[in-house]
Formats: C-alpha cells, sequence, structure tokens
C-alpha cells in the first residue's frame, strides 16, 4: 500500500499558521513525523493562502530534512512550474496532485505532467461535475487513459481516484465507489488512489468510518490512499490489511511496526 | 573467525536478505573459501534459532530465514566440493503414515539444514517401508518422526518396530505437540523432541557435531 501523507496542507488551520509564520521547524517536524510512520510521499498544498510563495518557502523548507518525494497538490500551472524548478534530485519522482477530465485543469496541469514525465493523480471529474454513479466514473477513467496514451505518458504512473461522496448524502455511495475500484483496474489496468475522508463528511465516528472503508477498499484493489499516517488506528489497520491481502512477505512489515511500538489493538 | 564473516552471520541473524546475498558475493570475490562462508551462514541461523526458541522471533521470520539460507546455498552448493566433511551427517526425516502435517517438520527441517546437516525430507504420510527404505540408502545415523495426531502412536511404533526388525542401528527421535517419555517409551524411540531446538540437541548429541 503506498501512503501519502496529508498533513502539510494549509486547508488545516494549524498548519495554515506555521505557514503564515514561516515556522519552519514546526513544517519539518511535520514531515519527518509522517516519514518515520512510512509515507511514501508528502502531500503538499499551500492553497489557502499567498500560493505561489508559500509553495515556495514549504518546498525548499521540506527538502531541507528529508529526500521523500512530494506529492504537490494544486489547481495552478504557474505555482506547479516553481515547484518543480525548486525540487533537488530527480523530477520523475514527483507525483501531480492532480489532473481531471475538467478542460481548464488539464490546459493548467497536464503540460507539467508531461515535460516532467511524474506520477499524476487523475480525478474522475469533467465539466459535468464530480457522477452520481460508477458507470460515469469509468467512462471519464476511460477517456482519461484514453488521452494520456495519445500524449505517449507511462499508465504506470497514473493513479485514477474515482472520487468519493459523502455516506450521508447517499447511502449506497461507498458502493458505488467500491464498485468503480473493481471496475477501473480491471478495465484500464491501472492504479487506484484516494482521498478516502469524504465517505464520512458529517456522519459520527469518523475515524471508525474511514478506518473500515479503507480497510475494504484495500481488499478491493486500492493501492494507494492520501491520510493521516499519524493515526495509530488508522496506520495499524493499513498494516494488517497488508498482511492479509499477500502484500508483505513473511509479515516484515507486520512485525516491524509490532516492534516499533505502532500497531493499536 | 574474520570480521567479514561476522558481517555476515550477523546480517543473517537480523534477515537481513539483500544483505547476506552482498556478503556472499563479496566474501567470494575475496576469495574466502565457500565453506568458511557456509560456516558463518550457519551460526547466524543458529542465532535465529534460539531467538525464535527465546520467542523474541516469529514463525514467519524462522521461515524467512530458511529462504535466505536457501537462496544462498544456490550460490554456494555448487562451489562446495563433495567430500562428507562439508556435511556433519545425514538424518532422514518425515511425518508418519496417517498424519499429513508438516509444519513441525520443516522447521526442524530448516534448522538442521542450517546447522549444517544433511537432511533426506520423506514429506508427510511416510509408510514405515519407506523410512526404512530410505535409511538403508542414506546409511543415516539418525531418523526423525514428525507426528501431531494423538491416533498415530501406533504408526509411530510400527515404524520403529520395522527399523529394528530390519536390523538397522540408526537412533530414532520422535518429535510433536504432545510427545513425552510415556509416548517415546510405548513407541520404543531413543529421543523425543517437543520444539525444533530439542531436535537439534539431540542432533548435536548423537553426531557429537
Amino acid at each position: 500500500m503506498i501512503l501519502i501523507g496529508e498533513k502539510l496542507n494549509s486547508a488545516i488551520p494549524a498548519v495554515r499558521q506555521m505557514i503564515k509564520e514561516r515556522d519552519a521547524r514546526a513544517i519539518q517536524g511535520l514531515a519527518l513525523s509522517q516519514v518515520a510512520s512510512g509515507v511514501d510521499y508528502l502531500d503538499v498544498s499551500a492553497a489557502h493562502g499567498d500560493e505561489m510563495s508559500d509553495m515556495e518557502w514549504l518546498v525548499r523548507t521540506i527538502q531541507e530534512v528529508t529526500d521523500k518525494p512530494l506529492c504537490i497538490d494544486s489547481t495552478s500551472r504557474a505555482v506547479f512550474s516553481k515547484a518543480m524548478s525548486l525540487i533537488e534530485g530527480d523530477r520523475t519522482r514527483v507525483m501531480v496532485n492532480s489532473i481531471s477530465m475538467e478542460q481548464n485543469r488539464l490546459a493548467e496541469v497536464l503540460p507539467i505532467v508531461l515535460e516532467h514525465g511524474c506520477f499524476v493523480i487523475g480525478l474522475t471529474v469533467d465539466d459535468s461535475g464530480i457522477p452520481k454513479t460508477a458507470d460515469e466514473r469509468i467512462r471519464i477513467a476511460e477517456r482519461m487513459v484514453e488521452l494520456l496514451l495519445r500524449y505517449g505518458y507511462d499508465l504506470n504512473r497514473l493513479y485514477i481516484d474515482p472520487l468519493v461522496l459523502p455516506l450521508a448524502v447517499n447511502h449506497t455511495n461507498a458502493r458505488t465507489f467500491f464498485r468503480s475500484i473493481c471496475e477501473i483496474r480491471h478495465r484500464l489496468k491501472v492504479r487506484i488512489v484516494s482521498g478516502l475522508s469524504n465517505i464520512s463528511y458529517d456522519m459520527p465516528k469518523r475515524r471508525l468510518i474511514n478506518r473500515y472503508f479503507l480497510v475494504m477498499s484495500m481488499a478491493l484493489g486500492m493501492d494507494a490512499a492520501i491520510l493521516d499516517p499519524l493515526d495509530p488506528q488508522m496506520l495499524t489497520a493499513i498494516k494488517t490489511a497488508d498482511l492479509l491481502l499477500g502484500n508483505d512477505p513473511f509479515g516484515r512489515h507486520f512485525i516491524k511496526a509490532l516492534r516499533s511500538g505502532k500497531l493499536s489493538d | 573467525m574474520a570480521v567479514s564473516t561476522l558481517a555476515l552471520s550477523r546480517a543473517m541473524a537480523e534477515l537481513q536478505e539483500d544483505r547476506v546475498l552482498a556478503e556472499v558475493k563479496d566474501l567470494l570475490a575475496e576469495g574466502v573459501a565457500p565453506l568458511e562462508i557456509v560456516k558463518s551462514l550457519q551460526q547466524g541461523m543458529v542465532e535465529v534459532g534460539n531467538r525464535f526458541e527465546r520467542d523474541e522471533y516469529f514463525l514467519s521470520e524462522l521461515i524467512m530465514a530458511g529462504e535466505i539460507m536457501k537462496s544462498t546455498m544456490d550460490i554456494l552448493e555448487p562451489l562446495l566440493s563433495n567430500e562428507k566433511g562439508d556435511y556433519k551427517g545425514t538424518i532422514v526425516i518425515g511425518t508418519v503414515k496417517g498424519d499429513i502435517h508438516d509444519l513441525g517438520k520443516n522447521i526442524v527441517t530448516m534448522l538442521l539444514k542450517g546447522s549444517g546437516y544433511q537432511v533426506v525430507d520423506l514429506g508427510v504420510d511416510v509408510p514405515s517401508d519407506r523410512f526404512v527404505e530410505a535409511i538403508k540408502k542414506t546409511d543415516a545415523p539418525l531418523v526423525g518422526m514428525s507426528v501431531l495426531l494423538t491416533s498415530c502412536q501406533e504408526a509411530l511404533r510400527d515404524t520403529v518396530d520395522k527399523i529394528r526388525a530390519a536390523g538397522l542401528k540408526t537412533k530414532v527421535v520422535i518429535g510433536g505437540n504432545y510427545i513425552d517419555d510415556t509416548v517415546m517409551r510405548f513407541t520404543g524411540a531413543d529421543y523425543f523432541a517437543t520444539t525444533a531446538s530439542d531436535g537439534l540437541r539431540i542432533a548435536q548429541e548423537v553426531f557429537g557435531a
């Protein structure tokens, strides 16, 4: 399971404050604690504020303490260009979050992805909005794959996010997501990523719902998730699900997590 | 032992597979004798067994150690000479007729192989004749019979009887979770073991190595 740590996000009030105050030590601490939890990517979002200068400061500040690949989270071509120019080392390791089949999003972000050959998250949304059904999601994913193929993009680097809608709005929204995972993987042979937590919006016991939702999605073939890696129960669920799914030879990762006190009952 | 082979046995004990394979190749390139390399791997393997015994390692880690050992032996075996001295001795092992449980047998087999014995594994549900045949063929001084089911005590006794009837002086160790002194006497075996490391200790006693 590929983990994308979500903490470095200006949508979180405490983080927004750190960015505003240019508190490098706090930001670096947040990066390092996520790395220690075993994330594969650090998502970085600076949408709330002066995005350009905040993103520039964040990318520099984070790279001072870790070489974990970044998942740059923006909708602006200029912000991506700036961030990419500051990446130290191999730019193809970067993940771009995200493209969709919305025309203006494609125009802004796709050129960055193609220029640098980075990984990309592709949202199943187009100019008619977030689809209600699994079939519509599958069709958007198909169109995106066709488009990327035309540009010769390596589809192994694409992660489709079949956008989760809240259960509170429609009780079958999780089921719609599950069907989308299965069909998109089966038909298009691409990887699946999700932000997950939207599922529990305005429900009680959100962490509980998120955790079970994650495990069920993993069982159906989800490859990656954007989440809070500092949540010990969530991390425990991931390690245990990976063990059960046969992704953890000899239980090495599970046992390692146990020995470092990271598994909670 | 040289510093470099020490690093190898440590890497083996820590189950660092990539490191173990790299060290083996480095040592071979430096001209260290394959037998020396095998010995240091065995030391690491013994440490793995000790940690398992102390409940510090889990079963999956013991199995992983066996897999690492196997991949190193793929490199080393062709380089070892055929001298008998390469092995401490030969042991025939199998799960007795009527029982198909192989976990205990496989664990002790791994530990014995890792410690330098040649193990002839007859598999599960092994009829007494096949034990006799294998002992005759290999001239093994020790035979191990594994069992989990209590209903297979007769099969144990029958096999020991057949071995004795064939005039073979081979020592017999029976192993299994429920085995004790009473079962041992009932079956006529020479030793009994309830853990894999019991089995290894008995082998060391029989072979004096």
